[in-house]
């Protein structure tokens, strides 16, 4: 987190250093105006979403989720992964370890690619920011237009590698 | 912004009443209040981040890349753009939210998004590190694609329908 925190600031502080070479002063206070107007007007929605994330983080448990995966398999595992992915809470250095906890688990592969890639596309502790920092029109047209990209993705990769391989298939290269 | 922060609101309701059922309301609100503040200071840096980017972007530079009449090349710079931004969302979001404002096309823009979803190298050093470069390596492989495919789509409906 610090170190995120590091490098935006550092790109910030270059770019206003950039904006007061090419356009002086006023750029620069283009700039913390633009700035300052977008905040305004999403700080409401932030509020929100972070109400909404915290109720949410209480509910989502890593445990919880990991019991309901190892349930599923095949066609209906993908689907149910896409989407457990999606719901799991916590940027990548909370579900990585997760998915490191349960890899060496009779899990297969796919199962992984699948709810990874719904972690990503789907991710519903992310969608409020996605609303309020970008625009809930373009959210809302993103979401539709990949919502079957986690399920497209598990089952190919289901179909195409072998089918029963665990994530070990992917580790053997380490090994060698 | 209103009808999104009343939606956002109310199903945060709906949840805190369900975990007041069981007890866990305060935990929520406390979660939420936790990490709200371990990001502020990431969310006011991406905002100056943002602000400054817009007003140093040429509007020529987005209108012969990005915008609308970019078409498929917007496409392919949305999703590399999406790729090398090596940034949480808090960061990212507001960033994409400036490449719009500046008049980036609908394909570009969701290619950003849909890029940096799945692609993103931000990500890359934990999936690397748990699941191996194999594993990492084929999945982007697969998604690659899929960036592309939004992102084109995404065009295709601006295009005709908007």
């Amino acid at each position: 987190m610090k170190s995120a925190l590091l490098g935006i600031t550092m790109a910030a502080f270059l770019l206003t250093i950039l904006a007061q070479l090419v356009g002086g002063f006023p750029l620069v206070f283009t700039g913390f105006r633009l700035a300052g107007n977008t905040l305004l007007e999403a700080i409401p929605l932030i509020i929100a979403a972070f109400l909404l994330i915290g109720q949410l983080q209480v509910i989502l448990t890593p445990d919880r989720i990991n019991q309901l995966i190892q349930k599923f398999s095949g066609i209906k595992g993908i689907l149910f992964s896409a989407f457990a992915g999606g719901l799991f809470p916590g940027p990548p250095y909370v579900y990585y370890p997760f998915l490191s906890s349960i890899k060496d688990k009779p899990i297969p592969f796919y199962l992984f690619f699948s709810f990874l890639s719904g972690k990503h596309v789907y991710d519903i502790a992310r969608l409020p920011m996605e609303i309020s920092l970008i625009s809930p029109g373009i959210a809302l047209l993103r979401n539709l237009i990949s919502l079957p990209v986690p399920l497209i993705m598990g089952w190919l990769s289901y179909r195409i590698i072998s089918k029963g391989a665990t994530c070990t298939y992917f580790q053997e290269e380490k090994s060698e | 912004m209103i009808i999104p922060t009343l939606i956002l609101l109310s199903l945060a309701v709906v949840l805190l009443l369900y975990n007041y059922r069981h007890k866990q309301h305060l935990d929520g609100l406390f979660a939420g209040i936790n990490r709200f503040l371990k990001i502020c200071p990431i969310l006011l840096s991406a905002f100056v981040l943002a602000g400054m980017l817009e007003a140093l972007i040429p509007e020529e530079f987005v209108r012969q890349w990005l915008a609308r009449e970019a078409g498929i090349t917007g496409v392919f710079l949305g999703t590399l753009g999406g790729t090398l931004l090596a940034m949480g969302p808090y960061a990212s979001f507001p960033i994409i939210a400036s490449v719009y404002g500046a008049g980036a096309g609908l394909g570009t823009t969701i290619a950003l998004i849909t890029g940096w979803t799945l692609l993103s190298l931000s990500k890359l050093p934990y999936e690397v590190g748990v699941l191996g470069i194999r594993f990492t390596i084929t999945r982007m492989l697969f998604a690659l694609p899929f960036c592309i495919l939004c992102g084109t789509l995404a065009h295709f409906i601006e295009v005709l329908f908007l």
